[in-house]
């Protein structure tokens, strides 16, 4: 992975270098590449003075950070209560199936990485299946198999940025 | 003072002291885990939990502040089965089985050797066996069965480290190895990564820790309650039948080492209250207990080399010297003890033989003035590693401003571990005094220098208002004072430097080996390079050196020696003798006074006849056919004339100080790959080394670590050559 100096450098340097906003930094290093590429990692430890190992530390900590590249869409399941009462289990079996991958797991081509969530709060959509930022309520085994398969063709777009307060 | 009830008992509690605190000091005992008395409070382990009045939960002592008028519980029924089930949940994640098993005693009577296995599974396989916090819970809570099941987490050990191994299955996660590792050392290599059940101690990226900024002082190894941290040497020594406390005489400073004796035999180094570096925790017993030890005297004779009685070495050698009186010469290390050393001055004084000076420097050293450094402060370290070589200074520096003082990095070789600093500047070899002079006072901007003017403006804001200290090791340059309002200390990284150079001696170091009037040569801990051939060389040392010699004397090392010190602060400290010498081995100042005796001498003192000269170093220019500069640097990892790293493996790895340092563009021109043999080739002599490579660098520059053959090539141009082998 070729890390871009001058990118990562802009985004520090959008928050004034400063120490307090390395979740932030973070996030929107996650945006650009989809994952946090150690060299990354390193570079923002240096920019903002914090021991390399705090940095692995926060980044290990949160779920909305990636340490290992992510395919071009991001497939996640709910497997919430509600979810799984209708059917979730079967909807991620078959996709499971037809990705071959283990949730957590990224395929061979690169194109999809699989997740599994406990709940996203839409109980009344379940189950859902989320692809890139856009929910799929009231998935089926059959239409869980179509949304992939219409994501398959599909180029991948920018990822939906997730508003924050200014 | 406030008054607090605990447990019924009124207690005095002062200003910001916390419950636990105030129980310990009146003797009420309350478990704990995560608390370490040289920590902040973390409030991780939930075993120091009380109850005080007027709240329902129970609260953990350690993070409690006293107030006036508290009234504590520490041992009510309901606190017991809390903290019970609490350790019950450490203890699910910890090879436990050993812990409650009934035949635990047969074990220990009869299964000794089990404690070698490569896997830990229970108490008698951990090298921290006896010597462990959750053992002594369990037997005080009484703990007999366990009620949960266990989860292993499988995970392989870590032994890819110099000096320790790291076994994160017996971990308990107290954090006490990462707070020791941020807030005592400020060395920033562990910390918690991931979270949940999945939390784990580690480095980033999972490093080793020879890749993370590790120190390797070994403070996380001696504050781990468990084993998941184990020093390697002593992993199956148990725990110590005796420790005596002495001083560590590998380096200046001088810091109080306990020594743990078990069996006759010293099995590690552990610091004694204060903190230690890496040098004094893991260099001293592989050391004294190292293979290649010599203990035995030897005498070369006709079929070579072999053993012999002290009475006939010691005959031999008082004959040579007799023989060859002032034309004797005598080269001794400062890491002997002050006795030893004033016992070789007089014995040279009294065969009128000539005494060089043990150390490199021709400055006149000078004790640092600790007490003089206050109130707000700027420190400039000029060609000085602080962390590698002064981190217990370091320490003591920091902790004496409150951290309140601003660091100031000059050095071409700046390395990442002095990311410390408040800023750190990289100037071309050389040019280090004129950037003093610019931040101190008076003084023109060093254009030569390579620094920018930002840079140089940046050190000004940081110094301005302060009052300046600049600290550097004069061995690898001389920094003068420029203005009154700066104070400059030479450090010396050898011990007993002060009380040396009092004494007045005939020549340096290099003056003896190149003089002619030198027919014999007495060597106590100094390995040199020997240009030409003596009539008689004699040898004390623990290890064999690299040259013919005549005589062997197997000398004991500092922790087999009773004497003295002299620190860097000019402060007389005591070394005390942890064990009988090993072999036949004998104290220096003892064998020095066995020569004496078998030459009927009285040891008087004279003074020698010059005192050092200040020299300032010239440098030659570079060219075309010696197109890079060669720098040596003072190595302070040596014992008695041999680095740590040609004696101990870990420490070669450790600071590859065998090696000659290059940067990529360097190794690029001249063709030469990492770990490759090259001959370093200047003007008056060659030697061959193998190559570092490193970014951190400057251009055109070659580093060396003190080496009796660079030397003659200090700060001369060179070139590299790759050499086939």
């Amino acid at each position: 992975m070729k890390i871009n100096a001058k990118d990562l450098s802009r985004i520090v340097s959008k928050y004034h270098d400063e120490k307090s906003s390395l979740i932030a930094v973070l996030q929107d290093v996650q945006e650009e590449y989809h994952w946090l590429p150690p060299e990354a990692l390193r570079f923002v430890s240096e920019k903002l003075c914090i021991p390399l190992i705090d940095v692995y530390s926060v980044a290990t900590f949160y779920r909305a950070f990636s340490l290992t590249p992510r395919g071009e869409h991001v497939v996640t399941v709910c497997l919430g209560t509600a979810c799984h009462v209708r059917g979730a289990p079967l909807v991620l079996d078959r996709i499971r199936n037809r990705l071959r991958v283990e949730p957590g797991c990224t395929t061979g081509d690169g194109k999809f990485t699989l997740e599994s969530v406990n709940c996203l709060g839409a109980c009344a959509l379940a189950p859902i299946v989320v692809v890139d930022g856009k929910y799929h309520g009231q998935t089926t085994v059959k239409k869980a198999a179509q949304i992939i398969e219409e994501y398959h063709t599909k180029r991948p777009k920018k990822r939906v940025t997730r508003r924050r307060k200014k | 003072m406030m008054r607090i009830t605990i447990n019924g008992k009124k207690c005095t509690a002062r200003y910001g002291e916390t419950v636990l605190q105030v129980a310990q000091r009146s003797g009420i005992r309350i478990p704990t885990l995560c608390h370490h008395k040289d920590l902040s409070p973390y409030g991780g382990c939930r075993l120091c939990i009380v109850d005080m009045k007027g709240k329902q939960t129970p609260l953990t002592a350690c993070t409690l502040t006293a107030e006036d008028g508290m009234v504590i519980k520490t041992d009510t029924p309901r606190l017991r089965k809390l903290r019970r089930s609490t350790l019950q949940l450490i203890l699910s994640e910890h090879p436990s089985a050993c812990l409650i098993c009934e035949r635990e005693k047969d074990c220990d009577n009869f299964q000794e050797c089990i404690k070698k296995s490569a896997v830990t599974f229970g108490c008698k396989s951990c090298p921290q066996n006896n010597k462990c916090e959750l053992q002594d819970l369990v037997r005080d809570m009484d703990i007999k069965d366990l009620h949960f099941e266990f989860r292993y987490r499988n995970l392989e050990t870590q032994r890819d480290d110099p000096f320790f191994d790291r076994d994160y299955n017996l971990c308990v996660l107290c954090g006490r190895c990462i707070r020791a590792c941020h807030e005592i050392r400020h060395a920033h290599t562990l910390e918690f990564h991931h979270r949940g059940p999945k939390t784990l101690v580690g480095t980033a990226f999972d490093l080793p820790h020879l890749e993370s900024g590790c120190q390797f002082c070994g403070a996380c190894v001696d504050i781990c309650p468990t084993g998941a941290l184990r020093d390697r040497f002593s992993r199956y020594d148990g725990p110590p039948e005796r420790t005596v406390k002495t001083t560590c005489m590998l380096c200046s400073i001088g810091c109080a080492v306990d020594l743990n004796v078990s069996n006759g035999k010293i099995t590690c180094s552990t610091p004694h209250k204060d903190q230690i570096c890496a040098r004094g925790r893991f260099a001293i017993a592989p050391i004294v207990n190292h293979p290649r030890r010599i203990t035995k005297p030897l005498m070369k004779k006709r079929d070579g080399v072999i053993e012999v009685e002290w009475d006939e070495a010691l005959e031999c050698v008082s004959q040579k010297l007799r023989e060859h009186r002032n034309r004797t010469g005598f080269l001794f290390s400062p890491q002997l003890t002050v006795e030893a050393a004033e016992n070789i001055y007089a014995l040279g004084g009294s065969l009128s033989a000539k005494l060089a000076m043990p150390f490199l420097s021709n400055v006149p050293p000078r004790p640092l003035a600790l007490s003089e450094i206050k109130g707000k402060a700027a420190m400039i370290i000029v060609n000085t590693d602080m962390v590698g070589d002064y981190s217990v200074l370091l320490l003591t520096l920091r902790r004496k401003m409150k951290d309140r003082a601003t660091f100031i990095v000059i050095d071409a070789f700046a390395r990442p571990s002095d990311r410390f600093a408040d800023t750190v500047l990289k100037p071309n070899p050389g040019t280090e005094q004129k950037i003093v002079d610019v931040l101190c006072g008076p003084g023109r901007f060093p254009k030569e220098s390579g620094i920018s003017a930002a840079e140089i403006e940046l050190a000004q804001r940081l110094v301005k208002g302060k009052k300046v200290y600049v600290l550097y090791d004069p061995s690898n340059s001389v920094i003068e004072k420029s203005s009154k309002s700066c104070k400059t200390f030479p450090l010396f990284s050898q011990p007993n430097a002060l009380r040396i150079s009092r004494m007045g001696f005939h020549c340096t170091h290099e003056e003896m080996l190149t003089s002619k009037n030198i027919d014999c040569l007495y060597l106590v801990g100094v390995a040199p390079k020997l240009e030409r051939k003596y009539g008689t060389v004699i040898v004390q040392d623990c290890f064999l050196p690299d040259f013919d010699f005549d005589v062997f004397l197997p000398a004991a090392t500092f922790a087999e020696t009773d004497g003295q010190m002299v620190d860097i602060e000019d402060r007389t400290k005591r070394v005390r003798r942890a064990i009988e010498p090993i072999g036949r081995a004998m104290p220096d100042d003892m064998i020095v006074e066995a020569i004496a005796r078998a030459m009927d001498l009285r040891l008087t003192k004279k003074s020698g006849k010059r005192k050092i000269v200040t020299k300032r170093a010239t440098l030659r220019k570079t060219n075309r056919a010696y197109p890079l500069r060669l720098i040596v640097r003072e190595n302070a990892y040596t014992y008695r004339g041999k680095t740590l790293s040609a004696i101990l493996r870990g420490f070669d790895r450790l600071r590859h100080d065998r090696s000659a340092w290059i940067n990529e563009n360097t190794a690029k021109k001249f063709g030469l790959r990492d770990g490759a043999r090259a001959t370093i080739i200047g003007r008056r002599t060659s030697f061959i080394m193998p190559v570092k490579i490193s970014s951190y660098l400057p251009q055109s520059t070659v580093l060396v670590f003190d080496h009796p053959s660079a030397r003659r090539l200090k700060n001369e141009p060179v070139r590299l050559e790759c050499t086939k082998s």
